[in-house]
């Protein structure tokens, strides 16, 4: 943002102010608009926004102070420049204490003038690029992280509302790749700590050691190799949110260091003894069953207590089967627009069979299918023999129990009968699903009396 | 066809400067110039109470002179320290796409600034505020390019650090304004 594209408002009850002013700023191709008095002026702030108003400050009726008063209520980020005579430097004061940008006094100084103007846009920048991060930020949220209808996810994401509101510890449970970080990060991004970091560490990817410096950080010379002074996890998170990824995992001595820091909020950096506060929010994440882990004496039960405050479970995708075609397409959506892919979407059977899946590496497996599938597809929509499936649908691919004794022949006769019926009869596809040649095909379902 | 730039002193002002800003005019604008004395006075527009001269007084009494038909712009120079009520001072003053526009050589003397005189600096400061002002005449605002003669001088050092040239941008916005003068 320049000078040049701010609009300015002038308000000052001198004519020949006025008009210097407003020649003054026209020649560096400002927008600018006058006001003889603050009603005047009102009036132009309910149809219009400057970047910069300057005020004078003795005016007849509202003066400048009250006026600039009335402009920090309607828009406090509007820039106020006070214009004011020596005598009524003592008024300029007030007007800087009640939030003005700065003041300028009658006879200006043309090159007070320029470096007033000049911190004045570079402080209308700053608000600006603050506004528009912000709002970055702000689209962070949920309806892009979380994707699903099912009444289960309803409920999942009615409870990040809820808790995103408060500063209570989460604890997430769920399955392996259900997307347990993102809600982390949907809370995260949702509760007013959003401006700050969010900051993940999985738990289970470090030696205790290790662990324990990841999230403390480290004094230089605390340890072999520690050659420079580093910040912990910890620290980072400071006025945010840290989130423990696969607490379950994490040793009996990090056990105990970490209930000492969310009871204290306090800690100290390896090889130093300064205690440094911090201000965090603590969420983790579990797929073990905790309270096994408790009864078992392997985790802590008073630090179980700390971090279960509050449980949000997601449920397994198999359990939210209705949640897979929006997911799928969603996938789709995405990884097609960032592989440069014109796919348009799923076919009827191809969908089917993702719907009949189970899933077991849940929303993490789902996307990970799609993305190679993708990297393979040639057409505009995505068909069976375009999915690089490995798996079959759990019901049709288990062996029927009750015929344990089949030959070798009959159970070949039963898979191919499978996946011709998941193919509806398309031969090229059920050949492409079995591996074979097409003819070899046509052979055995002459040989099986399948035709 | 308007194609002629006339330069109106507003005495007191010395007739060196006159003939320099027509040469300024011819090197820079390539449009004739022609001196027109009008016996305007900087009296007439004193403020007693500052002992300096109003410069929008200065400018619309350069507005009301008769026009002659080959008048492209008037450009009115004067010796005299100029000034707006709001403001301490000013090197100069233009109508933005208009008409007039006036220069003070007042503040740009280095005796003002406790220095040896130095005519060829002077000259050079007389230069850009003359292209300067003309420029705003031709409805070119200020440019940041720290170099152009459009950028923006609040105070003596800013005059001296730019150069007599225009940017490439402005220059290309000029060119295409003054083939209506040409």
């Amino acid at each position: 943002m320049k000078l040049e594209d701010m609009s300015i408002l002038i308000v000052d009850d001198e004519f020949s102010v006025r008009d210097s002013l407003r020649r003054w700023f026209k020649a560096y191709g400002c927008k600018v608009d006058v006001a003889e008095d603050a009603t005047e002026a009102l009036k132009k702030l309910q149809e219009q926004t400057p970047d910069i108003v300057f005020i004078d400050i003795k005016m007849p009726g509202v003066d400048g102070i009250d006026l600039n008063r009335r402009i920090s209520n309607i828009d406090e980020n509007i820039i106020r420049v006070i214009i004011t005579a020596f005598p009524s430097v003592d008024s300029a004061i007030q007007a800087l204490k009640e939030g003005a940008y700065d003041y300028i006094t009658k006879p200006i100084d043309p090159a007070k003038l320029d470096h007033v103007i000049r911190n004045a846009v570079e402080k209308r920048r700053l608000i600006k690029e603050t506004q528009d991060l912000k709002k970055k930020v702000d689209e962070l949220f949920m309806p892009d992280l979380i994707v699903g209808e099912s009444e289960p996810m309803k409920r999942v994401m009615g409870l990040i509302k809820e808790v995103s509101q408060t500063d209570v510890t989460v604890m997430i449970r769920g399955e392996s790749g259900t997307g347990k970080e993102i809600v982390a990060c949907a809370i995260h991004a949702n509760s007013a700590r959003r401006y700050f970091p969010f900051i993940a560490i999985n738990c289970g990817a470090y030696p205790e050691g290790l662990l324990e410096s990841e999230i403390f950080g480290h004094e230089k010379g605390a340890f072999t190799g520690a050659l420079y002074r580093r910040r912990g996890k910890l620290e980072l998170a400071d006025k945010g949110t840290i989130f423990f990824d696969e607490i379950g995992t994490i040793g009996s001595k990090m056990q105990l260091d970490l209930l000492r820091v969310l009871e204290a909020k306090q800690f100290a950096r390896l090889g130093s003894e300064k205690l440094t506060t911090v201000d965090f929010r603590v969420i983790s994440a579990t797929n073990e069953d905790l309270e096994q882990v408790v009864k078992e004496g392997q985790f802590r039960e008073d630090l179980y207590y700390r971090l279960n405050v509050f449980v949000i479970f997601i449920p397994p995708l198999r359990e939210r089967k209705e949640d897979i075609p929006l997911l799928a397409d969603y996938f789709l959506k995405r990884l097609a627009q960032s592989m440069n892919k014109k796919v348009e979407g799923f076919s009827e059977d191809c969908m089917k069979m993702l719907t009949q899946y189970d899933w077991p590496g849940n929303v993490r497996e789902l996307k990970n299918v799609i993305e190679r599938t993708l990297v393979m597809a040639k057409g505009d929509k995505i068909d069976i023999a375009d999915l690089s499936f490995p798996f079959m649908p759990k019901k049709e691919a288990k062996l029927p129990t009750e015929q344990k004794e089949l030959s070798l022949e009959e159970l070949e006769k039963q898979h191919i009968k499978r996946v011709l019926d998941l193919t509806n009869g398309n031969i090229s596809h059920a050949a492409k699903i079995l591996g074979i040649e097409r003819v070899t095909l046509y052979n055995k379902l002459k040989k099986y009396n399948l035709a | 066809m308007p194609s002629r730039i006339y330069v109106v002193p507003v005495r007191p002002v010395e007739n060196e400067h006159l003939k320099f800003v027509q040469s300024v005019i011819h090197e820079i604008f390539g449009l004739d110039s022609a001196i027109k004395d009008q016996n305007l006075q900087a009296k007439d527009v004193c403020d007693p109470f500052r002992d300096q001269y109003v410069a929008s007084s200065i400018l619309q009494k350069l507005n009301e002179q008769p026009l002659s038909k080959d008048v492209a712009k008037i450009i009115g120079i004067t010796d005299v320290d100029i000034f707006e009520p709001v403001f301490e001072y000013l090197f100069g003053e233009a109508q933005l796409d208009g008409l007039c526009a006036i220069v003070s050589t007042f503040r740009l003397h280095n005796l003002l600034y406790g220095l040896p005189e130095d005519r060829d600096l002077f000259f050079d400061r007389l230069y850009k505020e003359i292209v300067h002002e003309l420029g705003h005449t031709f409805s070119l605002v200020h440019c940041f390019a720290p170099m152009c003669v459009m950028n923006p001088s609040t105070y003596i050092e800013q005059i001296d650090s730019k150069s007599r040239e225009f940017c490439t941008s402005c220059r290309k916005e000029l060119d295409t304004i003054l083939t209506k003068y040409r």
